[in-house]
């Protein structure tokens, strides 16, 4: 047995240390290093190619790392194959056995744990129902819809009461009407059975409002995890500020410093940044075109360009100095109605929303 | 006004030749055999325009006819079981190489096949007759006092056709295995089933596709196979096919007729067999 100050950690699920894969052709995954605490529904985001399906493929054993240490429940599972561990998965194309019924499907990994037939039927009819496929028992993958798939996917992975549920894009191949309505369905069902979930996605909205925690990933590397919120309003790198949701990127010289914020000066506009220990040089920030207000009073001027009404909000495009910026207004009543194109506005915004970004300039 | 053909017309002309073909030199002569079957030989003419039904009761009553029809079956029941349980472990080999691997792999084994089967069936006979390779090997090195002959027995005959409808069985099987993703079996580790009960709950039965058409296969090479069991049957190890030949040969067309039709039944009727017990359609979810 391997001592490992690891084994202590309780609370995590899923443990990755440097772990590192590479391939014949390619690395895809650099020295990643990974800890999803129980209970917690975990989001994997990034774009194609990431490595987001190959970090869930090492958790389950599929592959094994070229580097480093996957532990599951503090055990370290390195070099264990799949069918050994402890985990459910719903595969992007679900996977199911065309060959098997509804109810052979989701007993197959109770029946593989030597289980029972009592309590086979037992538990299959309960997760039928958790998941209201009751009445399709009998039926075979091929006469089901996608949605209805899905939710067997979902049933045959969590009935044997997995330690780590993983879902590779498992709304992907399901309509917009369906996948918002799965994506609640699966975060209740996460919460009924407090499973940790690990689950990949591309869709920012989706790693957003499913997710306890969220992984962003670019080129095989986590660029930055930390709960939706955070990563939301505190991206580290320009990549996290624009994929997860839309930002401006500004730059300018650091004049000094304020408290714990530096000013930046921005086309001679003077910017407070929150975030960083800068107090010289270049420095590069995100502001989310939604925090903007416009504020006669404000020092910060920009010239609007252009006008884009879409009901709930209005977006603006802007010139501050030569530097385009966006806006995004909300269409309350207090937002003024018309905003005439060509003439000067004043912005202003919480000192919050105006973050460092890590990454060299 | 040009008048535009109906999609189905189009459809029907396009079908029109081959069924006009297949009607004409199949089903036409079939016909006309099944109605020969039911005449009485004659010693002059190909028939006598006698209705009889001789030529099948004394396939069915006849003592040595039986002898061949279980013998045949037999033979066949164990051709299919050495194809089958040779091809599949082979197969599933193949199956994991790459595309290229696996090109080469079926290659390698078409290559026999294009050799005649009477060539190979009298390279059988170099080898198993009784002054061939096995049987002066064996006196050579003292193991045996006088020569032997291997050939015209059921031995011979097996180990003839098994070598030329293995690939048969293999490229068929393999086709099958390659075309199963491998996230099925990837879903089933993840599930908890080891390596071998994935294998006999998943592969297995989505495999049976490519059982069931090479068991077929095998079934319809082997009953017709003529030149291989009779090069390594000889006089002493007859199958039905043989029967076929020595009454085309002894001019009685019509118990040749009956014969032809007997070994056709057989062929369905085990073809039947074949689908009810793999039961092939069960990957399609239909049971
Ligand atoms: N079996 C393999 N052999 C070689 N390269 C691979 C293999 N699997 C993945 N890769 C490479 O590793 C990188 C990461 O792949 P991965 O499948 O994890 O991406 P992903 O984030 O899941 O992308 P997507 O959103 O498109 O599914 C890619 O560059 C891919 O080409
Ligand atoms: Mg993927």
């Amino acid at each position: 047995m391997k001592t490992d100050s690891t084994t202590s950690v309780g609370a995590s699920d899923v443990r990755f240390v440097s772990v590192e894969k590479s391939f014949e052709t390619a690395t895809a995954l650099h020295s990643l290093d990974l800890e999803i605490e129980r209970g917690t529904l975990f989001a994997l985001l990034g774009p194609s190619g990431c490595g987001k399906t190959t970090t869930l493929r090492l958790i389950a054993g599929f592959e094994q790392p070229t580097r480093g240490q996957v532990y599951i429940r503090g055990k370290d599972v390195t070099g264990i194959p799949a069918y050994k561990r402890s985990f459910g998965m719903v595969f992007q194309n679900f996977a199911l056995f065309p060959h098997l019924s509804v109810t052979e499907n989701v007993a197959f990994g109770l029946q593989m744990r030597g289980i029972g037939k009592d309590v086979i039927r037992q538990k299959v009819a309960a997760v039928l129902d958790l998941v209201a496929l009751g009445k399709f028992a009998d039926r075979y993958p091929r006469q089901l819809s996608g949605g209805q798939q899905q939710r067997v996917a979902l049933a045959r992975a969590v009935v044997f009461e997995p330690d780590v549920l993983l879902l590779d894009e498992p709304l992907s191949a399901l309509d917009k009407m369906l996948r918002e309505q799965m994506q609640v369905e699966i975060r209740q069902l996460q919460h009924r059975l407090g499973m940790t979930t690990v689950f990949v996605t591309h869709d920012q909205e989706e790693a957003l409002t499913m997710s306890d925690r969220v992984a962003v990933m670019n080129h095989g590397r986590i660029q930055q995890a930390g709960t939706p919120k955070d990563i939301y309003d505190r991206p580290r790198t320009e990549f996290v500020a624009t994929f997860l949701g839309a930002s401006n990127i500004l730059e300018g010289h650091v004049r000094g410093r304020e408290g714990d914020r530096a000013v930046v000066d921005v086309a001679g506009n003077l910017i407070q940044v929150s975030g960083t220990p800068v107090s010289k040089g270049k420095l590069r920030f995100a502001l989310r075109p939604e925090k903007i207000v416009l504020d006669p009073q404000s020092g910060i001027r920009a010239v609007v360009k252009d006008v884009i009404y879409r009901g709930a909000q209005t977006f603006l495009y802007l010139d501050m100095g030569g530097i385009a910026l966006n806006a995004v207004l909300q269409n309350t009543a207090a937002t003024p109605a018309d905003i005439e194109t060509g003439t000067s506005v004043g912005l202003s915004w919480e000192t919050a929303s105006a973050v460092a970004l890590e990454d060299p300039t | 006004m040009n008048r535009v053909l109906p999609a189905s017309s189009l459809l029907y002309a396009v079908a029109l030749p081959p069924l006009v073909i297949l009607g004409l030199f199949f089903v036409v002569p079939l016909c006309y055999l099944l109605f020969v079957s039911f005449m009485t030989n004659s010693g002059t003419s190909l028939f006598d325009l006698e209705p009889t039904l001789i030529n099948y009761a004394e396939i069915f009553t006849d003592s040595f006819y039986l002898l061949i029809i279980r013998r045949t079956l037999l033979s066949t029941a164990i051709v299919l079981a050495l194809c089958l349980l040779i091809g599949y472990p082979v197969a599933f080999y193949a199956a994991r190489l790459s595309a290229r691997g696996r090109m080469i792999m079926l290659m390698v084994m078409m290559v026999p096949l294009m050799v005649s089967n009477v060539v190979r069936a009298y390279g059988w006979v170099a080898i198993l007759g009784r002054r061939g390779l096995v049987s002066s090997t064996l006196t050579g090195v003292g193991l045996i006092e006088r020569p032997v002959q291997y050939l015209y027995s059921f031995e011979a005959v097996t180990l003839g056709l098994l070598t030329i409808l293995l690939p048969f069985m293999i490229v068929s099987l393999t086709n099958s295995l390659t075309t199963i993703d491998t996230r099925y079996t990837e879903a089933a580790y993840s599930l908890g089933a080891s390596p071998w009960r994935a294998f006999l709950r998943v592969t297995l039965p989505l495999s049976s596709p490519g059982i069931a058409s090479g068991l077929m296969l095998v079934t319809f090479l082997t009953l017709s196979a003529y030149v291989t069991i009779a090069l390594l049957g000889g006089p002493r190890y007859k199958l039905l096919v043989s029967l076929v030949f020595d009454s085309v040969t002894t001019f009685r067309w019509p118990r040749a007729a009956a014969l032809s039709f007997a070994l056709l039944i057989i062929a369905l009727i085990i073809a039947v067999i074949i689908q009810l017990v793999v039961r092939p359609n069960r990957v399609q979810g239909k049971g």
